[in-house]
């Protein structure tokens, strides 16, 4: 069956059992709302790296110290969120989120978070068709809207190369009650629409995922809510054209199958090859997440881990605890986040030209040398030390003020792009945000 | 008939007594949850209520549709109902709804101006769950429940 078909299918027997539930009392409901962040950061160290939030953005000016009146320190956290809603029956509704923020891609499509059809056949029974928020982490669906959660942005070193905000499918959401516990199961399927990622200079990589699949379980008791999700994500694109001059060359040392007295250089080139591929290569997420809400105390924690059929994605553990006392109207914070990869940065052991004529030796060490840096290129390995301040001046509006504290080890730069990654880096943080709903 | 007739008329006379049962040992400040008088519904925990108003629950536990009917952002009366029902106070709940609202996974519930406007409309749909003031509450509605100064 074709995809639309089974759309209009599901849709055709979600409106059926929404009938016969039908209330006029909410049909016809319609919701205009929205969000923004008017953000602005500035670290100390801009000679050296420049901050991003995640890994959809490109620094204008990456490693100059221009005026921050001028460069892009507000647009980084700066975000406008708009979404409409509609409620046909009490359990058919229909949303619309756009969400206009700073990131590479120029394709309309990626500013739209997400459409979709909701129904509700049964109370305990959830049902969404469409481009729905992806979500497997505790706070994948909420990334854009810091309105919502106490500190300026979510963790980078958790969320801000998580290169996932929709997914094109359905899922499907089951609410379990058990006296005072709420259990909810939930399964997600679908593709993705893509998310630009920046890759050298001027080009991007649309990542996108042919087969996504997504289960998580959340447990509501009282104040504590717990959380556990996996994903399966399956990359359907290369990131050309910047590669494919790279991979040229490293299927040709392959196809020659030099052997020199040091080791197996084809070999060697072919494996380098395979784990560049992204190309049908698939990503596996695991995430345990808690959160305790009570009175004045807010904490949140979430452990999660990635393993990637390929070294040249991610194969990482990664995890933050946060901790939020709330005063009135002001609400101190703490948070502390950091990610690791799970293997030692990629290394030769051997010069891929020693012992070949100098005409040979030449370019076969820098392909080697440019593929180990390519390799090693999208390891992180960094924590963040956060001290915030939210005041709640409004209902609607919340001025935040936070001051990160970041170490980058060496080969493990995430969002800090620099001139040379070798090195270890220390930098500070200094962010305001202005979020606000209407 | 006489039996369609005989429920309605029990739950009149059941949201009567309690009424009246409230003017004993309630203050004026009070608040009230109230349901439509055909509700079947006979009682509500602090609980249940919240986690209507939480957006955690769509349903009355008999299973029928819960309209659930708020006050304005701002209300004094609003502040006072979360901190009773469930501790929480306006900054918690306008941050959860905001969460709740932009992952798409509830609509906000209808706000109304003032108790006058959430007794109308809990009046007018037998679905409907509103809380207001004990000042405001009229024997053609039910309470569910009380919540003491």
């Amino acid at each position: 069956m074709k995809p639309i078909n089974t759309l209009l299918t599901w849709v055709a027997i979600g409106f059926f059992y929404a009938t016969q539930a039908w209330a006029a009392d909410d049909f016809g409901r319609l919701h205009f709302m929205g969000y923004g962040t008017l953000g602005f950061n500035q670290d100390d160290n801009r000679p050296n790296s420049t901050f991003l939030r995640d890994i959809s953005q490109r620094p204008r000016d990456s490693f100059t110290t221009s005026s921050w009146l001028t460069d892009d320190a507000w647009l980084r956290d700066s975000r406008l969120g708009l979404q409409i809603g509609y409620q046909f029956t009490p359990t058919v509704s229909a949303v619309s989120q756009v969400v206009v923020r700073n990131q590479v891609s120029p394709k309309l499509t990626h500013f739209v978070d997400w459409t979709y059809l909701a129904i509700n056949p049964l109370p305990e029974l959830d049902t969404r068709i469409g481009r729905i928020g992806y979500d497997v982490f505790l706070m994948s669906e909420q990334r854009n809207m810091s309105y919502s959660y106490p500190w300026v942005r979510p963790p980078v070193e958790f969320y801000g190369w998580i290169p996932l905000y929709s997914v094109d499918g359905a899922d499907l959401a089951y609410t379990l009650r058990d006296q005072e516990t709420q259990w909810r199961f939930k399964l997600q399927a679908g593709h993705s629409p893509g998310l630009g990622v920046p890759i050298g200079t001027d080009d991007n990589f649309y990542v996108k995922s042919n087969k996504i699949l997504a289960a998580t379980v959340t447990r509501e008791n009282g104040p504590w809510l717990l959380k556990a999700g996996y994903s399966h994500v399956a990359i359907s694109r290369e990131a050309d054209p910047l590669v494919n001059m790279l991979f040229n060359d490293l299927d040709s040392v392959t196809a020659l199958q030099i052997q020199t007295a040091n080791g197996d250089v084809s070999g060697e080139a072919a494996e380098l090859r395979r784990n560049m591929t992204w190309k049908n290569s698939h990503m596996n997420y695991f995430t345990l997440g808690a959160t305790y809400d009570k009175n004045d105390l807010l904490a949140q924690a979430e452990l999660g881990a990635v393993f990637s059929s390929i070294d040249m994605s991610m194969n990482h553990s990664m995890a933050y605890v946060g901790l939020a006392k709330r005063m009135d109207d002001w609400t101190p914070y703490l948070l502390v986040s950091g990610i690791r990869p799970h293997d030692k940065p990629y290394s030769a052991s051997y010069n891929w030209g020693d012992g070949l004529p100098p005409p040979f030796a030449g370019p076969l060490n820098g392909l080697q040398a440019g593929a180990i840096t390519a390799l090693n290129s999208t390891r992180i390995h960094q924590e963040t030390l956060s001290l915030g301040l939210r005041w709640d001046f409004n209902s609607r509006a919340a001025i935040k003020w936070q001051l990160d504290s970041t170490h980058v080890h060496p080969y493990g730069y995430l969002l800090r792009p620099t001139t040379d990654v070798s090195q270890a880096l220390h930098v500070n943080l200094l962010s305001v945000n202005l979020d606000f709903t209407f | 008939m006489r039996e369609t007739l005989f429920i309605p008329v029990r739950w009149i006379l059941a949201g009567l007594l309690l009424h009246l049962s409230f003017i004993g040992h309630a203050g004026a400040d009070d608040l009230v949850i109230v349901i439509n008088a055909a509700n079947l519904v006979t009682e509500l925990t602090p609980a249940q209520i919240s986690d209507l108003y939480l957006g955690r629950s769509r349903t009355f536990p008999d299973g029928s549709h819960a309209k659930v009917v708020e006050q304005l952002r701002e209300s004094p009366l609003r502040q006072q109902f979360f901190q009773k029902i469930n501790g929480m106070t306006l900054n918690q709940v306008n941050t959860y709804w905001a969460r709740l609202t932009f992952t798409g996974r509830v609509l906000p519930p209808e706000s109304k101006n003032n108790n006058h406007e959430v007794v109308q409309t809990v009046l007018s749909n037998p679905n409907a769950i509103g809380y207001i003031s004990r000042s405001d509450l009229t024997p053609s509605i039910r309470a569910v429940l009380i919540l003491n100064e």
